[in-house]
């Protein structure tokens, strides 16, 4: 595990927006945080009806019969991931088992009804529903615990070293200007999915983005661990740069490494977009912008 | 001619044009050089193969026991050892050291050269690859060698030194004797599971497993059919007929089922549908609504008429003539319904001549079918002649029926051949496959014979938890010291619970030994009211209305003897015997 340490912890009085980010997200994620909401998968989680949905999805693609056993994972798969045969399949016909076909169809209309209530599917961003608040509102949902806590930690590092540097407004502005290209990022480069999307990754992308170029002359300190024995964990000072290949590389080979049928759970897309507007922000800041506000800087 | 010795390490040489003081690099920094290493270059090697990567975990989830699927993940191997092999190689050559030596401050220098050339960091290289695919065994050395210098280091003359102030001190002598001892060990234990795995490979491909093995995961249809299935039979027609006959399990008639609804033309679903409600057919709701289903597929199909008949519980509708093996079979278990017993062996005869895959069934039924008409020589004859050539389930349950019948047309002191060979077939699983019939055949005989070699404890496994078996039992067994009113009240209880309480079987021979035991007018009368409300005509309620009407002759009670009169055209085709168990498997 290798993470950048840059200025540490810093405290909510030199940094107060960024505190205030992450108590808005933390708060957010308090309000709508279900539990019960994985229980709904069971429509997916239960094999025969992985199965059956595999069958008709090899349909609905104009396949004719049954699809080999051994294609039935990823027609399954694809499945689930097809925002247009999920509305649809219920209006379809199909051919096969008409009484286990009606009550999967019963099962389905069951399913989104539950999905729709969902708080995850109202504020985030949904390929069914472009609504534009949710552009906004998914940068501060959160899927889980390890989710919220994982961006949170980074956003306290990055945020607060980026505060100290362009003050907190342009901080905040940063933060929303690369969500809403994280939105752009999953619109145009994603499958379309129904798994609404939703935390402060994209965000977060664009503020290290930002940061890397920003400060991109300096040397940094990594903290790196690896067993609790003395000489595998410590410091490191690495170039600023280094964030790119060790984080960034890993959402661009992740988004083309991985098959789009199978999907990940990660919007490397999302994370994409809002690095490559972190990253041309921080270009265009130190050129244009810092210059004009020495103060802040200092 | 002598030859410089190149295996010793001089430090003085490796170090002696420089002007820093090297010292041989820690442990701790080379893993963590590694790791940097590992960190830094794998996402730039899978976006450098994303497509490939991209194939590989398609076809992973897909289609992992294909050709591509290997040809693929063996390509990306390849790729992965080559990138590795260059960027390492030129990165050793151009600085001395990975970007993860680089940031812990390791080197790499050459023990006799002033300047890594590139042939020693290709083969350097080349032997780290190797090593890693060898389990990574051979980097363990670096705990045992004096100079941390495993094998690659030593074959390309190298030597990792750190430009920290602290450097290593080498490993001390004990430590890097556990160390080699260990590294021993290890590489035996992984000798000979390897020699033990590729010698079990090489058995599965001797010996056609592999073949097995993908027919197996892609075949949708069963293979118990598939044995039978002839030119002009509908395959799936033949598939419910196995399952109704109990020649095939339940999963192999789904999916036979599943592949009709899919894949089969107009006429197969019909049948398919039939097949399903078949499955269901515990389940009366869902089983229903396939049998509606049956006559929108195909309204002229046999499958329509045989599923109206049971739609509408036209029972006349299953005896005419059927053109399929369901419909054959379907008619031979109602006439066993109606106690209709000589018919059902003709039809019994008649598919034993005609198709395969009944084997099992009609032999069992021969058996059955003779005894209840009385032919019991015949029976026995044909018991003896088929037992031998069954499977060891088979043979247990006919034997466990046949041992019923016997004891219960006399129970003398006598040694019956079919409760011997019921013994002898459960003494081989402990009497851990006793069945229910096998159980109460073996403790009437035991009570007949007044024997007490078989304990009921034998029986624990199948006793456990079925409580009204166990009443049972204990009601016939001499074992249980039970008194007679006790035993009268437990099997009056059993008899004249609801279904939902007590096994049919149970409850038939608890009444069945009730009338035997009590001969009590009230009794009869109160079974003979059960009896009039049942629609099934079988062997057993012949038994039952066999045996009320011979106490009520016996006994001269009147009132017995009319409501028999009432009931009496139904008393036919039976045997003056009295029969013991349930008909059909």
């Amino acid at each position: 595990m290798i993470f950048p340490w840059l200025k540490g912890f810093l405290r909510a009085e030199a940094i107060p927006l960024t505190w205030t980010l992450i108590f808005l997200n933390f708060f957010i994620f308090l309000l709508s945080y279900d539990p019960s909401q994985h229980h709904s998968a069971e429509f997916f989680s239960d094999q025969k009806k992985f199965e059956l949905t595999a069958k008709l999805y090899y349909q609905f693609q104009g396949g004719e019969d049954l699809p080999k056993k051994s294609q039935l994972f990823s027609f399954g798969m694809r499945a689930l991931h097809d925002v247009k045969f999920i509305s649809e399949a219920d209006q379809r016909e199909f051919k096969g088992d008409q009484v286990a076909i009606q009550r999967w169809k019963e099962d389905l209309v069951r399913f989104r009804n539950q999905l729709d209530l969902r708080p995850s599917q109202v504020f985030g961003l949904n390929w069914n529903r472009k609504a534009p608040l949710t552009w906004i509102t998914y940068q501060f949902m959160h899927a889980g615990w390890l989710h919220l806590f994982g961006n949170m930690v980074m956003l306290l590092i990055f945020a607060g070293a980026v505060e100290m540097q362009i003050g907190g407004f342009s901080l905040i502005l940063i933060y929303l200007l690369s969500g809403l290209a994280g939105v752009l990022g999953f619109t145009s480069l994603g499958e379309p999915t129904l798994a609404p999307m939703i935390g402060a990754s994209g965000s977060l992308s664009g503020i290290m983005a930002f940061y890397a170029v920003y400060e991109r002359k300096k040397r940094v300190r990594f903290f790196y661990f690896l067993s609790p024995v003395r000489g595998f964990f410590g410091h490191l000072w690495l170039p600023t740069w280094m964030i790119f290949p060790l984080f960034f590389v890993t959402d661009i080979a992740s988004y083309f490494g991985t098959a789009s049928e199978l999907g990940s759970g990660v919007a490397y897309t999302a994370h994409i977009g809002g690095m490559i507007f972190g990253l041309m922000s921080g270009l265009l800041w130190k050129k244009w912008i810092s210059p004009l506000s020495p103060s802040v800087q200092q | 001619m002598v030859f410089q010795d190149l295996s010793q390490y001089s430090k003085d040489s490796a170090v002696s044009d420089s002007t820093a003081s090297f010292r041989i690099a820690p442990v701790s920094d080379r893993v963590l050089a590694f790791c940097f290493d590992v960190a830094l270059f794998s996402p730039l090697f899978t976006l450098i193969l994303s497509r490939i990567f991209q194939k590989i975990e398609l076809r992973y989830y897909t289609d992992p026991g294909s050709l591509e699927f290997s040809v693929l993940l063996g390509l990306g191997v390849f790729g992965i050892a080559a990138l590795t092999l260059f960027t390492q190689a030129y990165c050793l050559w151009r600085w001395g050291a990975t970007p993860g030596k680089y940031f812990f401050k390791l080197k790499v220098l050459s023990i006799n050269e002033k300047k890594l050339t590139f042939v020693q960091t290709t083969l350097r290289s080349i032997l780290w690859i190797l090593e890693f695919c060898a389990f990574g065994l051979a980097f363990f050395e670096i705990l045992s060698q004096k100079q941390r210098r495993p094998l690659h280091d030593r074959a390309a003359e190298t030597m990792v030194v750190t430009l920290k102030i602290q450097g290593d001190q080498g490993p001390h002598p004990l430590e890097a004797h556990f160390v080699r001892n260990l590294l021993l060990m290890f590489s035996t234990v992984i000798l000979l599971w390897g020699t033990v795995f590729i010698g079990q490979i090489y058995r599965m491909a001797t010996q056609g497993e592999f073949k097995k093995m993908e027919l197996e995961e892609n075949e949708f249809l069963c293979s118990a059919i598939s044995t039978h299935v002839e030119k002009d039979q509908t395959r799936l027609d033949l598939a419910i007929a196995q399952f109704l006959a109990g020649e095939i399990e339940e999963d192999c008639l789904l999916s036979e089922s599943d592949f009709s609804l899919w894949t089969g033309e107009k006429n197969q679903l019909a049948w398919g549908y039939f097949a399903k409600s078949i499955f269901y057919q515990f389940d009366q709701e869902k089983s229903n609504e396939y049998l509606g289903k049956v006559c929108i597929s195909d309204r002229t199909s046999e499958a329509c008429r045989l599923a109206q008949a049971l739609q509408t519980q036209n029972r006349n509708e299953i005896l005419k003539a059927a053109s399929s093996l369901t419909g054959q079979i379907m008619q031979i278990r109602e006439f066993t319904n109606r106690g209709d017993f000589s018919s059902a062996l003709k039809s019994v005869t008649k598919l034993s001549a005609s198709s395969a895959g009944f084997e099992k069934y009609t032999q069992k039924q021969t058996v059955k079918y003779l005894w209840m008409l009385g032919r019991k020589e015949e029976a026995a004859g044909a018991y003896m002649n088929t037992w031998k050539f069954m499977a060891e389930q088979d043979q247990a349950d006919l034997a466990s029926w046949l041992c019923l019948e016997n004891v219960n047309d006399r129970c003398e002191n006598k040694n019956y051949k079919a409760c011997n060979d019921l013994k002898e077939n459960l003494k081989e699983t402990s009497y851990t496959t006793a069945t229910t019939e096998s159980l109460i055949g073996l403790v009437m005989e035991a009570e007949c014979k007044n024997s007490h070699d078989l304990s009921l404890i034998s029986f624990q496994k199948i006793l456990e938890g079925n409580e009204s078996l166990k009443n049972l039992v204990l009601a016939l067994s001499s074992e249980s010291e039970w008194s007679s009113e006790r035993r009268l009240a437990s099997l009056r209880q059993l008899s004249f619970d609801s279904e939902a309480n007590v096994s049919r079987l149970v409850q038939r021979r608890a009444q069945m030994v009730l009338l035997d035991k009590s001969k009590n007018v009230e009794d009869s009368l109160k079974l003979l009211e059960l009896l009039r409300g049942t629609e099934k005509h079988d062997w057993v309620w012949q038994s039952l209305m066999q045996k009320i009407s011979h106490l009520a002759e016996k006994k001269n009670y009147a009132a017995l003897a009319i409501e028999l009169q009432k009931i009496k055209p139904q008393l036919k085709n039976t045997s003056n015997r009295i029969p013991a168990s349930e008909t059909e498997p």
